[in-house]
């Protein structure tokens, strides 16, 4: 475990270090300057001079390296910078609206777990019933549909249509109910499937046939030695829709107009604001990476056989 | 009997993403109307025999601009297909079979690159680069070849220790022809398969950029951007976001069948 622990944690520096190469390096590379931008933004008539001054200020005449160490010295400290456009703290302002993006991401968790988990099981005990392949047929479509386009249909549907809950915009706990549910029902076919699959697999293990033997009740067998198996797959793979959740966040944000992070990064895109952009990577690569950081540990504590993985050969 | 039930999905579906590829390359024969000409008399136009699918809101016509969108996302997904493909076959194959420093080096960049979530890496290239068709492409290309380079890589190191690659070793072949002859039509058609399932999610992030307003610009039509045109009309028109939105899907579901039906059609196992 000890051999596993230092591994896992060298690559996770690693990868931490590539995404502030990324953060760093891909705002150098676009054919709009900086400056020119700033100015642009803040409506100031830019002569040379004075550009020249916000050049020095920001240090972007320094050659491209010391402009980096630069760059992740303040990092360290925690200092990312200051907007262009708002002039305010981009680190408190990534970090407050990443709450509310975190809140729709965890909500729909929560939802996903709770839609997958009762239909995925439901389906694989009831094998090739009428249940079990409508789910098949529906799942199939919906992880076909956009999900801004499903995000519509639920407006239309449930907000314009039923006047159940509210249209758009943020503050109230049942602003958060569509949102949520339309990425998880984005996410779920994906669960579904596995929890499904890896039920049926296991049906045919030595251990379901001991334990019913033994006479167990089918739920029991079903709780205890089926839907336990599943759970090692199914923490990767969570781990992994982390990043997906993050992204379709991004979407369903700009759908149901809420303050989150995506609403400040496509504006922050649009104004070239490239302070928060290089926040904004930093940001998500860092909370992906211990989210994959986390679920790899779990694994390894689940089983054996992957803590051990390369040792006592 | 049970052959032929198995050939039914993929005749089925292929023919299907050949009629909507022929869509997509006779689109200037097809399409009724300019999909681009803006006519404000007659915007928001119900379904009529002049126009069967309506006007949007600066009065184009929809079915022209549906036909002219897939157009583009086709035209888009499989370029972005043989792009990514032949991408992650060089650092694969090169990676799997020189090894050494070579190998650990481009593995350490695909880790660094699998680091950072698809969509949104996509999204900050794409924003970063500025939008547009050719951003997007540049985008999309970049997050996806990663994991497919992966696969081959791994592919390749256990292909490496194959008997006819050990023999054309001895009898001298030069490296790059045993990659060339003995490596990549092992991993080709494997490759092949898993980028034709995958299709469906590049028309979808296609879209979603779109829809963000990061990929496809007008006045080009593309049903991702259509839908995002029409959310103001939600309540009066709610028949130009549900049509694209639906082209779309049943896009996705053709290429997510499509591809499946190939897969089972050459898994030896379902035979």
């Amino acid at each position: 475990m000890q051999r596993f622990l230092v591994r896992r944690i060298l690559s996770m520096i690693l990868a931490l270090w590539g995404v502030s190469l990324v953060a760093f390096f891909l705002i150098r590379v676009i054919p709009v300057d900086p400056v020119e931008a700033y100015f642009a933004i803040n409506q100031i008539p830019a002569s040379k001079e004075s550009m020249d001054a916000i050049r020095e200020k920001q240090g972007f005449n320094q050659p491209l390296l010391s402009q980096y160490a630069n760059w992740m010295w303040h990092v360290f400290q925690l200092d990312f910078g200051k907007s262009f456009v708002s002039k305010l703290d981009v680190g408190k302002e990534l970090i407050s609206r990443f709450w509310i993006t975190f809140g729709i991401a965890s909500t729909a968790l929560l939802f996903v777990v709770i839609l997958s988990v009762t239909i995925g099981v439901l389906s694989a005990v009831k094998q090739n019933s009428l249940f079990d392949r409508l789910t098949r047929t529906s799942i199939f479509t919906i992880a076909s549909m956009p999900s801004f386009w499903l995000a519509f249909i639920l407006i239309y549907i449930v907000a314009l249509k039923w006047g159940l809950l509210p249209l758009m915009g943020w503050g109230t706990w049942q602003h958060l109910i569509l949102p949520s549910l339309t990425l998880a029902l984005g996410i779920s076919p994906y669960y579904i499937r596995l929890i499904r699959t890896s039920m049926i697999e296991q049906m045919q293990q030595p251990y379901v046939l001991y334990a019913r033997a033994r006479g167990l009740k089918e739920n029991v067998i079903v709780r205890h030695h089926l839907f336990r198996g599943t759970l090692p797959p199914l923490l990767t793979s969570l781990a992994m829709t982390c990043g997906g959740l993050l992204g379709g966040a991004v979407i369903v944000e700009i759908v149901f107009t809420i303050p989150g992070i995506g609403r400040y990064i496509l504006d922050s895109m649009g104004a070239r604001d490239y302070v928060v952009l290089q926040g904004f990577i930093l940001l998500i690569g860092f909370f992906y990476i211990a989210i994959n950081f986390v679920a790899d540990i779990m694994c390894a504590m689940i089983d054996p056989r992957i803590r051990l993985k390369g040792e006592g050969k | 009997m049970k052959k032929r039930n198995k050939r039914l999905p993929l005749i089925i579906s292929s023919s299907l993403v050949a009629l909507l590829t022929m869509v997509a390359i006779f689109e200037p024969w097809l399409v009724l109307h300019d999909p681009h000409v803006i006519n404000m008399a007659m915007k928001l136009q119900g379904f009529s025999a002049t126009y069967p699918l309506g006007t949007d809101h600066l009065g184009r016509c929809v079915l022209s601009r549906l036909i002219a969108g897939a157009r583009v996302s086709l035209f888009t997904t499989f370029s972005i297909l043989i792009v990514t493909l032949i991408i992650s076959l060089v650092v694969g194959i090169v990676a799997g079979y020189v090894g050494g420093m070579i190998d650990t080096v481009l593995m350490r960049v695909c880790d660094i690159l699998l680091a950072m979530p698809n969509f949104i890496f996509a999204l900050v290239i794409v924003g970063t680069l500025g939008g547009g068709l050719f951003n997007m492409f540049i985008g999309i290309v970049f997050v996806s070849w990663v994991w497919y380079a992966r696969m081959i890589r791994n592919m390749v190191l256990s292909l490496k220790e194959a008997p006819f690659v050990k023999y054309a070793q001895v009898t001298g072949v030069s490296r790059f022809n045993i990659m060339r002859v003995h490596i990549l039509p092992f991993v080709f058609p494997q490759i092949f398969l898993l980028k034709l399932i995958g299709l469906g999610s590049t028309i979808l992030l296609i879209s979603e950029l779109s829809f963000l307003g990061l990929g496809v610009t007008a006045p080009l039509a593309e049903w991702g951007m259509m839908i995002s045109d029409s959310k103001t009309y939600l309540l009066s028109n709610p028949m130009l976001m549900f049509i694209p939105g639906f082209m779309i899907s049943l896009t996705v579901l053709l290429f997510n069948w499509f591809g499946d039906a190939v897969r089972d059609a050459l898994d030896p196992k379902t035979l």
